[in-house]
């Protein structure tokens, strides 16, 4: 211990630290302290979407529907192997093997850029149909659409404003998803430049795990939103709508 | 000259000088820097990719009022496996385990109250007016 | 050979009578003096320091505001300015007041100050988070107050939708991101405080042997991390709604504004315990140490500390009693609200407790926290006249709820800063303040205080409206007493300003200890060094080991160093006359 603390110690134990172990427990609920607060953030948006759905069910139904359940699943499918790589990374980054780091930290990236991806080719159709409020909303108002808002009533006793109320929390909770991701990526991209540069070696694997913790937020979060958006009305092989 | 709470001291360990690194009876490793073995890790992805296909299985029935709850319980598991296992929770301190279920008991808080309100209106009715 | 004198050469201080020049000794403000030192710093202290200098101009801003405030209610036709401008200064003092002044105020200045010292650490957890939360906050404040003062928003500090989001005229969505990033600075030093009294507390120092002022700190930070995140969603849900016109709590598009305040005073009911606790924690520090008693009922006081802290989640509904919220969940709010006046009250009866048979020394900082103990009780007391629904219909929105979160946060919070500052102010820069002149200054803000505040709860009773600018005319002669009241509470002030910073140069040099007082942070020199201690302290024992023996054995103490310094200082009279003596014979062969 005196020996790791002195030689590759100068750069890992902070002066303020008694020694390795203070500092990593310290480092860990420092970050999970981080990780309550994001998840008090994100429980707004978790309020208002219950409250919503509580008073609008038919809206939630409805705008639900307009939402592409496979890209969804494939989503979620990426993210929770995006954990998996991420788990693999901090790993590696523990038993020192730097290839394997490496490897799996670019692996990370790589599904988390996918899962943006995905979710631009989302929004982007939102877009096209005119599903974004406040910005390109007129799905309702097209007379290709003009059948939709009787049925809308009808079948589920909702208006095309209280469906904008359910894209407008959509939005707001994937929005807020995707900046969370975006900076993820930016930190495990950071990382990546770090790891070839031999950082994470010699006991100083702590920070992959500090920002595996954070990455194991982002999937569980998105976790939540899968259901809670895409599958109000359940799921009916065959495509949305 | 003041009566005050210490005794004796001894000396501070690292700070701004360098020190003999005499041990303090610290592990580093205690603990926290449990290494997990990847079949672990292999076990845990396979469950979550069972659970992902179960709520869809879930999803394409209707089973009305238990829809919600039932998608619910299953993101629960997933996410309980991702905090037990990818985020260590399951090889880390009690003291850890609070900091990282603490924010879910405060989310209820805010749930529970302010669904109070919506869901409590029309309960009690306004008093009547005295003659 | 003056008394004083020689107590001061006795007490430790380098004065000019003992003849050997001293090499000034090193401490944290004046290792370095270049400004990059200082805004690089990742010093606790220095930090602290950088928030005190902040803090106190956001305070002389909010200030204005209120001046402005009462100028115009001399008169019931609001004459002094028009009335869009005197609601832009209602919203600038409470914004001004509550987000860059009163939350951060103690935490942020002797919280991060003191933490480290109290629990016998180097430093917090994570010194460049720390740098962080100050730039966050300075960042956010000035964003904030340049948009309140220049433009202007007369939303009120309470940002309800849709005023805020569609009809305010003025830098709303500014002001928004001001108090976005103050918000943001608050999470990063709760998260800070936490972690350092968990896992850097000197050997032995178990937990029920840490000051009252850990014990709160730590509840404070509780509440900083767990609501603070849910007023930034809100803050970012009405910058959404106001910058791209998307309706969130709309009601034209089945948008809810009560859904607003629901998440608005989640975090901003806790938010006042953020601003209340801290100052808690100031008040058990002080009542103990000038009435020379270990504190009554310490565990009790402790655990009202986290009660508090938890207890205040559960309540924010009795913001919206006549705003449409359910009437079931209103009573379970209100009845909430009376059980958590109840940990207040116990610390109120255990300080209260202390006193009684203490050793009472009135010096200012025990001016300040005797203040504190009365005025909130009256504050608190009131809170529960507005914790009751069939009360709160008539007294909502009056001038009675303005008085009654006055008294708390003036008369209580504000007292336990300024407390606070007189009583670690030797601690911080090594001098001491006139205290003839602290006492004075300590008065004239109790009375004036009581002048501008109480005829409030009068005004408010007889129905008087908050936040309008103009009124009825039968309220007049209460609000120019109000008004002449709130130029006294600015002398008291002002005053400290002053003299304080006259202290910086001029005040006596102080000790490691001027007032005895127990606790880690009192047993290095004032002003301390960078690393705070040279060997880490061992503790054995509680915090407020004061007792009649140990002050009696102090003055022996202090007696016996007086006439060693007497002694020493007569022998050198002596040595010195043997030289002219000497010199004479000699000069005269």
């Amino acid at each position: 211990m005196a020996s790791e603390t002195h030689a590759a110690g100068h750069g890992i134990l902070h002066h303020h630290f008694d020694d390795l172990g203070q500092q990593r427990e310290s480092n860990t609920l420092g970050m999970w302290l981080f990780l309550a607060t994001e998840l008090m953030m994100f429980g707004g948006l978790f309020l208002a979407y219950s409250i919503y759905r509580w008073q609008f069910p038919g809206a939630f139904h409805a705008g639900s529907q307009h939402l592409n359940i496979t890209l969804g699943t494939i989503n979620t499918f990426v993210l929770l192997a995006s954990s998996f790589t991420m788990a693999m990374a901090v790993h590696s980054a523990a038993t020192g093997n730097k290839q394997k780091l490496l490897f799996y930290l670019i692996l990370t990236w790589l599904f988390g850029a996918a899962f943006l991806g995905i979710k631009a080719v989302e929004w982007t159709t939102d877009w096209k149909e005119g599903l974004v409020p406040g910005f390109h909303w007129f799905y309702y108002q097209e007379p290709a659409n003009a059948a939709k808002v009787p049925e809308l009533f009808n079948q589920w006793a909702t208006t095309p404003d209280q469906v904008l109320l359910y894209f407008v929390v959509y939005f707001s909770m994937t929005g807020l998803h995707a900046i969370h991701m975006i900076v993820g990526l930016g930190v495990v991209g950071w990382y990546i430049l770090l790891a070839a540069r031999n950082q994470f070696v010699g006991g100083n694997d702590q920070p992959v795990e500090i920002v595996g913790l954070y990455w194991h937020l982002i999937d569980i979060i998105w976790i939540f939103l899968f259901p809670l958006l895409y599958l109000v009305a359940g799921f009916h092989p065959g495509g949305p709508h | 000259m003041a009566k005050h709470a210490t005794t004796h001291s001894h000396q501070a360990s690292g700070g701004h000088g360098h020190h003999e690194g005499h041990g303090h009876g610290h592990d580093a490793h205690a603990g926290e820097h449990h290494i997990v073995p990847v079949s672990t890790y292999l076990a845990v992805i396979s469950f979550l990719m069972v659970l992902l296909i179960l709520t869809l299985v879930a999803a394409a029935f209707d089973l009305g009022a238990l829809n919600l709850p039932i998608a619910m319980v299953i993101a629960v598991a997933k996410a309980a496996a991702v905090m037990y296992f990818f985020m260590h929770l399951k090889w880390s301190s009690k003291l850890v385990r609070l900091f990282a279920t603490i924010a879910f008991a405060f989310l209820a808080i805010l749930f529970v109250f302010s669904l109070n309100d919506y869901i409590g209106r029309g309960w009690v009715g306004m008093p009547t007016p005295w003659k | 050979m003056s008394k004083d004198s020689v107590n001061a050469i006795a007490q430790g201080d380098s004065g000019p009578l003992l003849a050997e020049p001293e090499v000034p000794r090193e401490h944290y403000i004046n290792t370095n003096y270049s400004w990059q030192s200082w805004l690089f710093t990742l010093d606790h202290k220095r930090i602290a320091i950088l928030y005190l200098i902040s803090i106190t101009l956001m305070f002389f801003i909010g200030g204005l505001g209120a001046m402005v405030v009462r100028l115009n209610l001399l008169t019931p036709d609001g004459a002094v300015v028009r009335p869009e401008t005197y609601n832009k200064m209602f919203s600038m003092h409470g914004i001004v007041m509550v987000f860059f002044f009163l939350v951060p105020s103690i935490p942020a200045v002797f919280g991060n100050f003191l933490v480290p010292m109290m629990i016998g650490a180097r430093d917090l957890a994570f010194p460049k988070l720390n740098l962080m939360s100050w730039y966050l906050y300075v960042i956010g404040a000035l964003i904030g107050t340049i948009a309140l003062t220049a433009g202007g928003v007369d939303t009120g500090w309470t940002f309800y939708a849709p005023l805020s989001t569609k009809y305010a005229f003025g830098p709303v969505a500014w002001v928004i991101v001001g108090a976005f990033l103050a918000g943001f600075s608050s999470i990063l030093t709760g998260l800070n405080f936490i972690v350092t009294i968990h896992k850097m507390r000197a050997p032995g120092l178990t937990w029920f042997r840490l000051p009252l002022f850990i014990w709160s700190h730590y509840a404070t930070s509780i509440i900083m991390i767990l609501g603070t995140p849910v007023l930034a969603i809100t803050l970012l849900a009405l910058l959404f709604e106001r910058v791209f016109q998307v309706g969130i709590f709309d009601p034209k598009l089945g948008g809810d504004p009560v859904l607003m305040q629901h998440m608005f005073w989640f975090y901003s009911h806790p938010a006042v315990y953020i601003m209340i606790l801290p100052s808690m924690a100031v008040v058990s520090e002080i009542i103990a140490c000038f009435a020379r008693k270990p504190m009554f009922g310490y565990r009790f006081v402790a655990f009202s500390s986290l009660a508090i802290a938890v207890l205040g989640f559960l309540v924010w509904g009795h913001h919206m009693f006549t705003t449409s919220q359910s009437l079931f969940s209103s009573m379970v709010f209100s009845f909430i609200s009376f059980l958590v006046a109840i940990p207040s009250a116990i610390k109120v009866f255990n300080w209260t407790a202390t006193l009684y048979k203490g050793s009472i020394r009135l010096q200012t900082p025990m001016l300040y926290a005797l203040g504190f103990i009365g005025l909130f009780t009256i504050g608190g007391l009131t809170g529960l006249h507005l914790a009751s629904m069939a009360i709160d219909i008539h007294l909502q929105d009056t001038y009675f709820v303005v008085a009654h979160f006055h008294y708390i946060m003036v008369g209580g919070a504000l007292m336990g800063y300024l407390g606070a500052v007189h009583f670690w102010w030797p601690k911080m820069t090594g001098r001491m303040y006139p205290e003839a002149w602290g006492k004075v200054a300590a008065i004239v803000l109790f009375i004036g205080f009581n002048v501008t505040f109480f005829p409030q709860f009068i005004l408010g009773y007889e129905g008087m409206p908050r936040r309008y600018a103009i009124y009825a005319p039968e309220y007049q002669v209460l609000n120019v007493m109000s008004t002449a009241g709130s130029s006294i509470m600015g002398l008291g002030y002002l005053l400290p300003f002053c003299y304080l910073l006259w202290s910086l140069k001029f005040g006596k040099p102080a000790g490691p200890n001027p007032w005895r007082a127990t606790g880690l942070e009192w047993q290095v020199d004032s002003p301390p060094t960078t690393f705070n201690f040279d060997r880490i302290p061992i503790v054995t024992q509680g915090p407020y080991a004061y007792s009649a023996e140990a002050d009696e054995l102090m003055d022996a103490q202090a007696d016996l160093e007086r006439a060693q310094v007497e002694l020493a200082l007569m022998q050198r009279q002596i040595d010195s006359s043997h030289v002219d003596e000497q010199e004479e014979v000699a000069g005269g062969v």
